[in-house]
């Protein structure tokens, strides 16, 4: 089973090395120091995130409100802040707002047993419609010194938020590995029902990890609101999108129960450097989407095949 | 002496690390039911899936020979196409399409490019009458019974116009008036002159119907019997390897006190909330028995102790555990009761196919592996490592997903789970359904042992000679009622089917 | 049981805040917090469109009839139409006429019908709306016009229709006022990377268009890339820092929607390149003008929205007044926005 692991890790890095390497030698800059600070803080921002979308996935649930979560959790710090409330109330004002969001949709998933999808989409919707009444489209701006620097500062010239992915992302993966709690969120994906009747409470795993994807996403509104130095509306638009895709690539499966937090960096890592390997290599912008579809593509592909194997035994 | 229609001459097929099939020799005749029996792994779906063209032809050596002539198969079409239909034991049809339209899937093109759906219905209506199936060709599938379904893949093979028919576990959801029918239908086709090939874990339908039997064990045929020298005993010791006495190892066990009592117990209907499936039903069991429950599929029997562990809601009821009054809302309460439930369908939930056999077994007992919030790995791989020896668990190693096991080998991980979990009373619904002789007689075993050290066992069980030489007491459910108690050692089958039924005699 | 009953209270919650939202835009912020999480807990058991906006406004007139004109808005919650809807309540108040705003949160082509069907049924006096799509709103504007109602259309036009008038930038003369722009600041030398919103947005195209054929005759200005930020803040900042990688002889950046001149001034600012790099962008949010007032960014394509509304209720007035309108289409006209006359430009505009 361990030599199993390797292979399938093998096959998940050989295309993001192949990447970096290929880049590396037609264009160098790829290479160079502040590039690859750019690449990991553009890639911190998306892994905070998409730890919690792998915790949702694996219980075989699904968030796509995450991307209205984000904005809102920045709209409503960006709000306080410029009223001249305390930093850490604002941060602490804005989680509190995206743990709003993630306790509704805990109670329609889990206790009103309404689909995921819909649900999602539905708090997807008013969350966004929230910050545009709020912000009246325009962006709460400007943003206090002291707000910013959680976006902007550097430690050995490496920004804040890859610190905070590394801590969040190494959590993470502890507490699926090596916890009951994650234990148990596996095989509630694997099989809620076999679950349930071995005594664990699927409702309280499910719930949990819905709040969970939330205040993450809450938590990078407010850090990229922090490093744009204001509140944009529109802010996080679209993300959902590439944050389930990162964590699929990184090879957990849709159907719940299968994968890991390791993978989700991988994942992560790809969706970024594509896009900045896109640019470095002078390679239209229309490739780009084209790029990431097919990748897309393939890695549920390889998911479905791996599934199938498994059945056909 | 009748034609052979089939032979099959010195099948060998290999997997990596093992031989599925050995040199297999294989003879089928005109107008008769051919059974072949054997443990899990001995390899007769391997040959069934040879034999149906779903491993090509260059994937195994050896040769196929239908009416003489040597054939090829390259895939399952050119098998249909040289008269051999095989009715799997997962229906694969479409439950969304009509029964005509189910019957002549993929094969739609010879009633027209622009389908003629009269002729479809009528041509559907004559294989129909063929398996004595009065449904309306144009029910949609999804309404029609398990059984209905059955029969109508059966007619399907027909339409194919074929020479042999297989069979795999035809009758495994089937009640037993089901299966009696589906045997006289086939009992009808041999006197058309159709060949049967049954593969089935049911000895007794098997010693029943068929005409001979094939025994084959690790890849090999053992031999041959024809049905005026079936002798039960013999085919079995064949299909184990080993001289096996008994079918049911019960022994005496001493019996002690009351442990759990059961009072009055109601459950609504799922489907109709103003009924009720289960309906005022009290029992106990003592400490070292083992307490069958009997009744037809419908009266109750799942959803009664369902409703005991806390899967479904009860409507009313007591239980009472070692004289005290217990309040069970889920199964996490039920287990620390002290009771444990191995579920009726394991697949649907009783393990986690994409955990590790290591992992099922300590999914009901995280608490006692944790220490400091962390699961020790060391103390899972030994409490773990203690039920896969001591259950006999056939794999590798404890790594490897459920998935992979056999039915036989994930009920016994299943059973670790329950036993880590140290229950004072142990629920078993069907616990060998679906499971070789072999591995049955050690889960016959394992519950004697179980009982010996006071553990109570409860054992639902829809086979009749299960239920009555392994309890010491049965309790017949019918129509959700208790219809009456057996001792065990008075229980017959008539006894049993009477109260089941409501019919005395 | 519990579920029909929730979902009825939700519902009847819902409707109520639907009620509650017309009219009342003006939040304090110190409540907003506790509105806030009772309208999550309210509304989200349905997926919402968005909310409808309907404001009447009544000014005093002189003699004669008040006419009632709806203007349907394709983004209400947007800087930009909300510029628009204040030039449409200024002109009102001038015209001394009545003006209903329909309009959704999201852009959606079919919500815009939807809404010009509705002022047609209630026969309004005149319809003022953009061609968001010509193909699905032209229909729409034959069917008022059918109907005696006289529709002018603001930002972008839908020529082949019935409509009145259309008073708007043309989004290749705004882009080939950029592209002049960017000639002068640069002294007719530059290598340029553009930042757009997404990759085949209309006005995008229009724009860059304008831009290239501006710059086409210069020898020492050349296009190096164009990248799409998909009007998101940190992607554009993402593809600015790529782009000054990619592309170390970039000595310019034009950005041609509001996000890609803001996002690169954040990028050139954090290097301290500000200065080394040209930047020209379009409209004029709060952050851009205050990057032209320190210098990161060189100067942005102002559109004349308040005109626009302005001058379209002024054309309704008249052609209800019955009056002949020789001039269908109006070019609003762009204002490039420099430090020379950032603080004075608006009310040049007037």
């Amino acid at each position: 089973m361990k030599k199993k692991l390797n292979v399938n890790s093998l096959i998940k890095v050989g295309p993001l090395a192949l990447l970096c390497i290929v880049t590396g030698i037609i264009n160098p800059v790829f290479f160079s120091s502040s590039n690859l600070i750019d690449l990991a803080r553009s890639i911190s921002f998306l892994l905070i995130v998409s730890v919690g979308v792998t915790y949702v996935l694996l219980g075989a649930s699904l968030d796509m409100s995450i991307g209205s979560v984000m904005g809102l959790g920045g709209a409503i710090c960006g709000l306080c802040l410029v009223n001249d409330w305390p930093v850490w109330l604002s941060i602490i004002m804005g989680l509190l707002a995206a743990a709003v969001v993630g306790i509704v949709n805990a109670v329609l998933i889990v206790n009103c047993q309404i689909p995921a999808l819909i649900a999602t989409l539905g708090t997807m919707y008013v969350a966004r419609g929230i910050v545009n009444v709020l912000t009246k489209g325009e962006p709460y701006y400007p943003l206090p010194d002291g707000f910013k620097a959680i976006g902007q500062g550097t430690l050995w010239s490496i920004p804040y938020s890859v610190f905070i992915a590394l801590f969040i992302v190494i959590i993470g993966h502890f507490v699926i590995k090596k916890t009951p709690y994650g234990r148990s969120l596996m095989a509630v994906g694997g099989n809620r029902e076999a679950s349930r009747v071995s005594g664990i409470n699927v409702k309280k795993i499910l719930f949990s990890s819905h709040v969970l994807v939330s205040l993450l996403a809450g938590f990078v509104g407010i850090i990229m609101a922090a490093r744009l130095s204001s509140a944009q509306p529109n802010a996080g638009e679209g993300w959902e999108m590439t944050a389930v895709a990162a964590v699929i690539i990184g090879g957990t499966s849709m159907y719940g129960g299968y994968g890991s937090v390791i993978g989700t960096i991988l994942g992560c890592a790809l969706m970024e450097t594509i896009s900045n390997a896109m640019v470095l290599l002078h390679v239209s912008v229309y490739w780009q989407k084209i790029t990431i579809g097919v990748i897309m593509v393939a890695a549920v592909g390889m998911d479905t095949f791996r599934l199938k194997k498994i059945a056909a035994r | 002496m009748a034609e052979t229609v089939l032979k099959m001459k010195h099948i060998t097929k290999a997997f990596p690390g093992v031989k599925a099939l050995n040199d297999v020799c294989l003879e089928a005749y005109k107008g008769e039911i051919l059974s072949i029996v054997g443990e899990n792994g001995a390899g007769k779906s391997t040959l069934m899936k040879i034999l149906s063209g779903s491993y090509a032809c260059d994937s195994y050596q050896g040769e196929i020979e239908i009416n003489g002539k040597k054939v090829q198969f390259k895939n399952t079409r050119q098998s249909e196409e040289a008269g051999i239909a095989m009715i799997y034991q997962e229906l694969n049809m479409h439950l969304d399409l009509n029964v005509a339209e189910n019957l002549f899937l993929g094969r739609w093109g010879q009633f027209g490019k622009n389908i003629q759906w009269n002729k479809l219905h009528k041509a559907a209506e004559s294989y129909l009458e063929m398996v004595q199936l009065d449904v309306d060709a144009t029910e949609i599938l999804r309404n029609l019974s398990a059984s209905k379904q059955q029969l109508i893949s059966i007619a399907r093979a027909l339409s194919s116009n074929p020479q042999i028919l297989i069979l795999d576990e035809p009758t495994a959801s089937l009640t037993e008036t089901e299966s009696k029918r589906l045997f006289e239908i086939m009992l009808q086709l041999k006197e058309k002159g159709y060949t049967c090939v049954l593969i089935s874990h049911k000895l007794d339908e098997v010693f029943a119907y068929s005409d001979r039997i094939v025994v084959m064990r690790d890849g090999c045929v053992i031999n041959s019997h024809e049905r005026s020298e079936f002798d039960q005993g013999l085919i079995i010791s064949e299909m184990v390897g080993r001289k096996m006495d008994n079918l049911y190892p019960k022994e005496e066990v001493p019996i002690k006190d009351e442990i759990m009592r059961i009072e009055n117990f109601s459950v609504p209907h799922p489907q109709n909330a103003r009924k009720k499936i289960v309906e005022d039903v009290s029992f106990q069991v003592r400490q070292g028995e083992i307490l069958g429950i009997g009744g037809l599929v419908g009266a109750g029997r799942s959803e009664l102790v369902n409703a005991i562990f806390g899967i479904i809601e009860k409507q009313s009821g007591n239980i009472y555990m070692q004289g005290q009054k217990v309040c069970i809302r889920n199964p996490e309460e039920a287990i620390r009761k002290g009771i444990a439930l191995v579920t009726e369908d394991r697949k649907v939930d009783g393990f986690v196919g994409g955990m590790s056999i290591e992992q099922n077994i300590t999914l009901a007992s995280l608490k006692a592996i944790t220490e400091y919030g962390m699961i020790k790995a060391l103390k899972e791989k030994k409490a773990a490592l203690r039920y896969f020896e001591e259950l006999k668990v056939k794999a590798p190693d404890m790594d490897v997903h459920l998935n992979t096991l056999s039915g036989g080998n994930q009920q016994k991980v299943v059973l670790s789970k329950w036993l880590m979990t140290n229950p004072k009373v142990l629920i078993l619904d069907e616990p060998t359904r679906g499971i070789d002789v072999g591995t049955k007689y050690e889960i016959y075993k394992i519950m004697v042992d179980l009982a010996r050290q006071g553990m109570a066992i409860i054992m639902i069980s829809s086979e009749l000679p299960e239920l009555i030489s392994m309890s010491d007491r049965i309790v017949v459910l019918s129509g959700g009622k208790v219809a009456g108690e057996i001792p065990g050692k008075e229980a017959t089958q008539e006894k049993v089917m009477e109260l089941a039924t409501g019919m005395a005699m | 049981m519990m579920k029909k009953t929730l979902a009825i209270l939700l519902s009847m919650c819902m409707s109520a805040a639907l009620l509650c939202g017309c009219g009342d835009k003006v939040q304090e912020p110190a409540a907003s917090n506790g509105e806030e999480a009772s309208a999550n807990q309210e509304t989200p058991a349905e997926p919402e469109e968005g909310e409808i906006e309907t404001e009447q406004e009544e000014t005093s007139k002189g003699d004669g009839e008040s006419y009632n004109f709806t203007f349907v808005s394709p983004l209400v919650s947007h800087e930009y139409w909300i510029a628009v809807e204040n030039g449409i309540q200024s002109g009102a108040d001038e015209q001394g006429v009545n003006v209903n705003v329909l309009g959704d949160t999201k852009v959606d082509v079919d919500v815009m019908v939807k809404y010009i069907d509705t002022a047609i049924a209630a026969q309004a006096d005149g319809i003022v709306t953009m061609a968001l799509s010509p193909a699905a709103i032209g229909p729409a504007i034959d069917r008022a016009t059918a109907a005696g109602i006289p529709v002018v259309l603001v930002d972008t036009d839908a020529p082949d229709s019935t409509r009145a008038a259309y008073v708007g930038t043309s989004n290749y003369d705004a882009g080939f006022e950029a592209g002049t722009a960017m000639i002068e600041a640069t002294g007719g030398n530059a290598k340029i990377g553009i930042i757009r919103g997404t990759v085949g947005q209309e006005t995008d195209n229009d724009r860059i268009k304008g831009f290239e054929d501006a710059i086409a005759n210069e020898a020492g200005m050349e296009i190096l890339t164009v990248e799409a930020c998909n009007s998101d803040m940190l992607t554009g900042t993402q593809k600015a820092q790529d782009m000054l990688k990619a592309y170390p002889e970039m000595n310019a950046i034009f950005g041609s929607e509001g996000t890609g001149a803001v996002a690169a001034g954040k990028v050139l600012e954090e290097q301290g390149l500000s200065g080394a790099i040209t930047v020209i962008g379009f409209d004029d949010t709060a952050e851009c003008l205050d990057y032209i007032r320190s210098g990161v960014v060189w100067g942005t394509i102002v559109q004349k929205p308040d005109f626009m509304g302005r001058k379209a209720i002024e054309i309704l007035t008249r052609i209800n007044n019955g009056e002949e309108i020789e001039e269908t289409v109006i070019d609003s006209g762009v204002t490039l926005v420099t430090k020379d006359n950032v603080e004075t430009y608006k009310e040049d505009a007037e």
